[in-house]
């Protein structure tokens, strides 16, 4: 799972000429997708866990981005995320979903292996699933 | 057992379980994997679930609020048995988080039974189950409350043509008062025993319903592969003389590798006979055993070698490491700490079926004993008998060695009483002899043969012993 496969999962939730608010919705949904995917495997915690240590590593270099409590559900750190992503240009939303999309995968990959995760990821974003497949016949 | 129905059972795939479960496990069985903290209970289902997983056959894995999923994926993908192909396909990991929560059990049985249903799974675990009790218990639900779910899931699972298992964090000691230990077709218990600086696994059948298994505990160890399970075996009583018959002659001689010494012992060490060869250190009991290897080896024959010591090399000599190149002799392998006498003998016997060996040296009891855990220690001569039995009984000549304290005392066969395990003993023992050490060597016993009662001056050469000739 590379950062290109991030962007690959990016065009999904947010593509060329989108508004601002329609890219918020785009990258929630895709946090949802993958956030729904990943817990019956990993659990409701873990996912959340994930979620509140990328918040906080992408804060380093997108200080805006929301801070959610250990106690928030992944629910209400999406929600938190809408939040603070509505007022945003297009072009900010995609450059700390980018970082934040990118952490989470680094971060999961560290803890169970990136084929692991790899395998997790492409249930929830088929468009990288596509990608794999493809540089997988290549190679 | 009657000649009715055969319960079909699962060959698991973990090496050794099936033997002490009866032959396999079986089939739509509702069991419990219970131990302490740490005592390998994640592992062992994970390797029954990648064995025992197929198209055909799914497996799903719930978790529940014992191990953390991610801690489980990350850890139990360090063994060689985690096949990341079956992730997904025909192993799902699916967490109970949510519906555990709220203490329903009703919830959560809808949700297994959802699961089991959606993926038409044939292998169901719920890791841990002990969670599942603890959670009843702060819901304030009574044991009634969780026997009844246990029945209800056992009754779904087993009709469903499910083979189930429950993970928890037991102890042998509640099992009577447990309901889920009542309801369980299979108990399998882990446990993890320390002594002194020493630790050693075990595991016990303690209850499989329909199956023959195998009492008592069983060592057991964790590697790159995951479990090995070594069956507490103890060999039938060598039958090399008929009852009733104890001057029966024995056939094969084998070369000890020295003539003077062969011919002490009317021929040389019977086959399939084991011999002990006792004496202080430095006397030449390591060089008499290589000897021993090497004259099997002239004579075609194949030899193990087991050592337990690590400050020197295990071959020792030039000859042996040829030997060993060659394939002659296979150098057998210890953890050189905490070992078991189930897995020295398991890799002794199979080691001699692999080869076809038929002389093994196990050099020697002294350094076995340091290395043996201590819980097999204070039984050392039941263990040593168990070894000698079972390779004797595979038709191997055995050949051990043992170091007896004192340099100069008068000839002391053997410690630890092991004498009467081996039918022949062999003394080296030193004499001071005009202001200088002497070596002496002696056969002491020959089990159904005649042998010199002489005893005699030896020396070490750069060809291995040579003893001097009878006067």
């Amino acid at each position: 799972m590379t950062a290109r496969h991030v962007d690959r999962a990016m065009v999904g939730a947010a593509p060329d000429g989108v508004t601002a608010e329609a890219a918020v919705d785009g990258v929630v949904a895709a946090w949802r997708t993958m956030f729904d995917v990943l817990a019956p495997v990993i659990g409701e915690g873990g996912v959340t866990a994930l979620f509140l240590r990328t918040c906080n590593l992408t804060r380093l270099e997108h200080d805006w981005v929301c801070r959610p409590d250990t106690g928030d559900g992944t629910t209400a750190g999406l929600a938190l995320l809408a939040e603070v992503l509505e007022g945003r240009s297009v072009e900010e939303i995609c450059a700390a979903t980018h970082r934040m999309l990118t952490t989470f995968v680094t971060i999961l990959g560290s803890l169970i292996g990136s084929a692991l995760t790899e395998r997790l990821l492409v249930m929830a974003w088929p468009e990288v699933a596509i990608d794999v497949c493809e540089e997988n016949a290549k190679s | 057992m009657t000649d009715g129905f055969v319960l079909p059972c699962l060959a698991t795939g973990v090496p050794g379980l099936d033997t002490i479960l009866g032959g396999g496990l079986p089939e739509f069985s509702f069991n419990l994997i219970a131990g302490t903290p740490g005592s390998g209970k994640t592992t062992l289902a994970h390797q029954l679930m990648f064995n025992l997983a197929s198209p055909e056959r799914t497996a799903l894995y719930f978790t529940v609020l014992g191990e953390p999923p991610l801690k489980m994926l990350r850890y139990q993908q360090q063994f060689s048995f985690f096949d990341l192909d079956k992730i997904n396909n025909s192993v799902r990991f699916l967490n109970l988080g949510k519906e555990m929560s709220t203490g329903n059990f009703d919830e959560v049985l809808d949700r297994i039974v959802r699961e089991v249903h959606d993926h038409s799974a044939g292998l169901v675990f719920v890791d841990s189950f002990r969670s599942v009790t603890v959670l009843a218990n702060a819901h304030g639900h009574g044991d009634n409350k969780l026997q009844n779910f246990v029945q209800r899931l056992g009754v779904f699972l087993t009709s469903w043509q499910a083979t189930t298992f429950l993970v928890g964090e037991y102890e042998g000691t509640e099992s009577g008062a447990n309901p889920v230990f009542t309801v369980a077709d299979g108990i399998m218990l882990l446990n993890q025993t320390v002594q002194q600086n020493s630790s050693v696994r075990k595991i016990m059948i303690s209850k499989m319903r329909g199956q023959a298994t195998m009492s008592g505990l069983h060592t057991f160890r964790i590697g790159g592969t995951g479990i090995v399970v070594f069956a507490r075996t103890l060999a039938e009583a060598p039958a090399k003389i008929p009852p009733g018959n104890a001057t029966a002659p024995v056939r094969d001689r084998l070369s000890t590798g020295n003539d003077e010494l062969d011919a002490m012992m009317s021929g040389g060490l019977p086959a399939g006979h084991s011999l002990l060869v006792s004496g202080p250190s430095g006397s030449g009991k390591s060089t008499l055993a290589r000897m021993f290897l090497a004259a099997g080896a002239r004579a075609g024959e194949k030899g193990l070698l087991i050592t337990f010591e690590r400050n020197v090399s295990q071959a020792n000599t030039a000859e042996m490491e040829r030997l060993v190149a060659h394939g002659s002799v296979t150098l057998i392998e210890t953890p050189g700490l905490d070992v078991s006498i189930d897995e020295t003998l398991h890799a002794l016997t199979g080691a001699l079926a692999k080869t076809g060996a038929t002389r093994v040296v196990i050099d020697s009891l002294s350094g076995l004993e340091v290395a043996l855990d201590p819980s097999f220690r204070l039984d050392f001569r039941e263990a040593v008998y168990r070894l000698v039995a079972a390779l004797t009984t595979a038709g191997a000549a055995v050949m051990v060695t043992t170091e007896t304290d004192e340099h100069c005392a008068p000839a002391q066969s053997a410690p630890h009483t092991t004498a009467f395990l081996t039918d022949a003993i062999i003394i080296q023992r030193y004499l001071e002899v005009d202001g200088a050490l002497e070596r002496h060597i002696a056969v002491v016993k020959m089990r159904n043969s005649a042998h010199s009662d002489t005893v005699r001056p030896f020396r070490i050469t750069e060809s291995g012993i040579e003893i001097d000739p009878a006067p």
